[in-house]
């Protein structure tokens, strides 16, 4: 306790603020300095001076104290104390924090990386290897990074580590690019085999956004992650030029609304990473206004392929997200059905008016929201042949099982000429054939994969003639 | 000697880091603790631990009393379980509003503001108008190697920048300090002797578990929800839980790693 008391009351309590304003002219970055004090700085590049945080840390770089400059104490306060402390010189000892059991190679900028294994220390740094270890304090951890462990004798090379360490300066730069490895400049003359350049972490910003095709009034994720060697200070979320979530991590995540009645045809998401050693980086992410309604509205046809006797119909059906003023169905581009009760489903039935053989008609169907939105449809085609293919309906008992279980898939078809045989299908794959025409079930899973499993199924007709339904997809989910 | 002073001073500085023993240094051990406790392993060193699952230090006794006014919140738990926890990436800060600081070596005084933020003090009158006619009794040195722990923000032109008491009172906790995000707890998996770190952890309902592997041996987290993949080492594996209720799970190849996620709403 007395110890303590006495080093503070070292540092006199100086009066506010005004710096003095006198440069120091007599340093030159690469410089070490010291004030009248016991603690010696590094000068460097920045115009500012790094503590060396303990004896330990000089040692690996200096073999003695003779290139040390004293200055008056005016000239070392004129000079910025910067956060970064100078850490251990790559490859020329290894590191355990206090209170974490394992040991650590430091690699360049400050890199902490596990040796995993007994072998590979006295591989790598001898048999003598637990000689070698320094003690960090737990407080000091936070100016050190921990990269990638150690895994194999190429993962590390100490001596090419060392060399390729000249000078505090350049190993306290942390990379600003993804920097394209290059093998050490140094040979090193005990190795036979080529050395494996040591990744160097370097900066990095992923952001995504939740689609990048929108619709007025969708909500969409930004969400973006970031790593640098300094550790990242904040990211920012923008979303058309207005910050919409600022996190001090280094994730994160917002939602923002698209505006309804927006006229733009594309807008920018981004984000802005501060690190913690000021640099900025961003990305982004251009989002464009999605020309179909797909998502929003689908139409099904009763058969894909009719004969010229019979009716033909479609059914258009509108997702919740949207408020239905009213729908039209397009056939052949002509609107042949208007609903504008403000229903979600409208359905058409008609014999249509060019009932050539071969002909094709294409469908479609249009939404008009309650603010005058429109969307579209994707189109499906009706074909007038000479014969009927059957039409069929694939159904699964549930929509939605979890990890495990196993679902019903029933595929159900009709025809004028009637069924002769039914199959439910998987990717193309057959999982069960059924003679006749009574509705085809079959058992499918258990499904362990979380992710959705789509089924699909077809039947042919008396006349041989080939149906096939829309596909279907269960989703697998994670037990809860 | 120039050099032989240079050692004890350097010395000293590490040192401080350990220096200061909660009074209770013999308490039994215990697994009961989670994110936001303060926990302790044989040694005197306290860290808070936060729920990222990292371990924050108290770099010295004095930032320590700017949020506790004492050890009798310690929890000493296993040497083991200790270990096993990372460190964070950086330490506890001054509590914003209590103490203004300088730093050794650099005659600027700041006070502190959220997220470890140092804000200088253009003058003298400023000074008082924050801390008072004592405002010289009210400024603590920190030792420059622990300056890294700090960011230096903008400085404070009036005294409407700046109010002590409410920087304070908007910062009740680390866990506000450091913007921790308490509906996303990490777990620790550690070898097959400490297993799941911390082995219990309550959390609201709708929150997200991550489990991140610190081990060498690649785990596999088997619960009745599910199973992650192999994790190998810093690999994670994330589930949120939804419904309330206690769920009980464990490592693949070694069923003596248990742990349990109490949900609550």
């Amino acid at each position: 306790m007395k110890k303590r008391t006495l080093f503070f009351a070292l540092a006199l309590v100086c009066g506010l603020g005004l710096a003095a304003s006198a440069k120091a002219l007599s340093v030159t970055p690469g410089d070490l300095i010291k004030g009248p004090g016991d603690t010696v700085y590094y000068y460097g590049a920045d115009g500012m001076r790094h503590v060396f945080p303990n004896l330990k840390t000089y040692m690996t770089w200096y073999p003695d104290f003779s290139n040390v400059k004293s200055i008056p104490l005016s000239e070392l306060q004129a000079i910025s104390l910067n956060g970064k402390n100078v850490t251990y010189k790559p490859g020329v000892r290894l590191v355990k924090i206090t209170t974490d059991p394992k040991v650590y190679a430091v690699g360049a900028h400050a890199t902490l990386r596990w040796v995993q294994t007994e072998e590979l220390a006295v591989s790598l740094y001898g048999a003598d290897w637990n000689k070698k270890i320094d003690d960090v304090a737990d407080a000091f951890f936070i100016n050190y990074q921990v990269g990638s462990p150690i895994t194999s004798t190429a993962d590390f090379n100490p001596s090419a580590v060392s060399a390729a360490a000249t000078d505090i300066g350049t190993d306290m730069q942390t990379p600003t690019v993804p920097t394209t490895p290059t093998t050490p400049t140094t040979p090193t003359p005990t190795s036979t085999t080529p050395t494996t350049p040591t990744p160097t972490s370097t900066s990095n910003v992923t952001f995504t956004t939740s689609e990048i095709t929108y619709q007025g009034g969708d909500v969409v994720t930004l969400n973006a992650q970031a790593q640098d060697p300094s550790g990242i200070y904040k990211i920012e979320l923008y979303f058309d030029g207005q910050l919409q979530k600022t996190c001090f991590s280094a994730s994160c995540s917002g939602d923002t609304l698209i505006p309804q009645s927006g006229t733009k045809q594309s807008y920018v998401a981004e984000a802005r990473v501060t690190t913690v050693n000021q640099q900025l980086l961003n990305k982004t992410v251009t989002m464009t206004q999605a020309t179909d309604g797909s998502k929003k509205i689908t139409v099904r046809v009763g058969q894909i392929q009719i004969t010229p006797s019979m009716y033909a119909s479609a059914v258009a059906d509108v997702d919740a997200s949207v408020g239905v003023q009213r729908i039209d169905i397009y056939v052949d581009g002509n609107i042949v059905k208007g609903c504008a009760t403000g229903a979600r489903q409208c359905q058409w039935t008609d014999i249509l008016t060019n009932n050539q053989i071969g002909s094709v008609h294409p469908v479609k169907a249009t939404v008009t929201d309650t603010i005058g939105r429109v969307y579209t449809s994707d189109t499906t085609n009706i074909t007038v042949a000479s014969t009927d293919a059957p039409a069929v309906t694939v159904t699964p008992a549930k929509d939605m099982i979890y990890t495990g279980e196993t679902v019903d898939i029933t595929v159900s078809a009709s025809d004028n000429d009637g069924i002769t045989s039914i199959d439910v299908m998987q990717n193309g794959v057959v999982l069960k054939h059924c003679v006749g025409a009574s509705p085809c079930t079959a058992t499918t899973g258990p499904w362990n994969t979380i992710g959705s499993q789509i089924f699909a199924g077809r039947a042919y007709d008396t006349q041989n003639t080939l149906g096939t339904g829309t596909s279907t997809a269960v989703s697998v989910t994670a037990r809860p | 000697m120039r050099m032989s002073k240079l050692t004890s001073a350097l010395a000293l500085a590490t040192t401080l880091a350990m220096s200061f023993a909660p009074m209770a240094t013999h308490a039994a051990t215990t697994t009961a603790f989670g994110p936001g406790d303060l926990i302790k392993g044989s040694g005197d060193t306290v860290y808070y631990l936060a729920s990222d699952g990292h371990r924050y230090v108290f770099p010295n006794s004095k930032t320590y009393f700017t949020w506790f006014k004492d050890f009798s919140a310690v929890k000493t738990i296993p040497d083991g379980m200790l270990s096993t926890m990372p460190l964070a990436r950086n330490n506890v800060t001054y509590k914003p509003g209590v103490k203004m600081v300088k730093v050794t070596t650099d005659p600027k005084t700041y006070v502190v503001d959220q997220g470890g933020i140092l804000r200088h003090v253009g003058s003298e009158q400023l000074a008082e108008t924050l801390y008072g006619l004592a405002w010289k009794n009210r400024i603590d040195d920190i030792p420059d190697a622990y300056f890294a722990n700090y960011k230096v923000g903008t400085p404070i032109q009036t005294a409407s920048d700046y109010k002590p008491a409410d920087v304070e009172t908007l910062t009740p906790t680390i866990a506000i300090d450091k913007q921790m995000d308490n509906t996303r707890v990490t777990i620790t998996i550690g070898t097959v002797d400490n297993g799941f770190v911390p082995p219990t952890v309550t959390i609201k309902k709708g929150s997200t578990v991550t489990w991140t592997n610190n081990d060498g041996t690649d785990r596999t987290v088997v619960g009745g929800w599910g199973q992650s993949q192999s994790l190998k080492y810093q690999g994670t594996y994330e589930h949120v839980f939804n419904t309330v209720g206690s769920f009980d799970y464990h490592e693949a190849g070694h069923t003596v790693m248990q742990g349990t996620i109490n949900v609550v709403e």
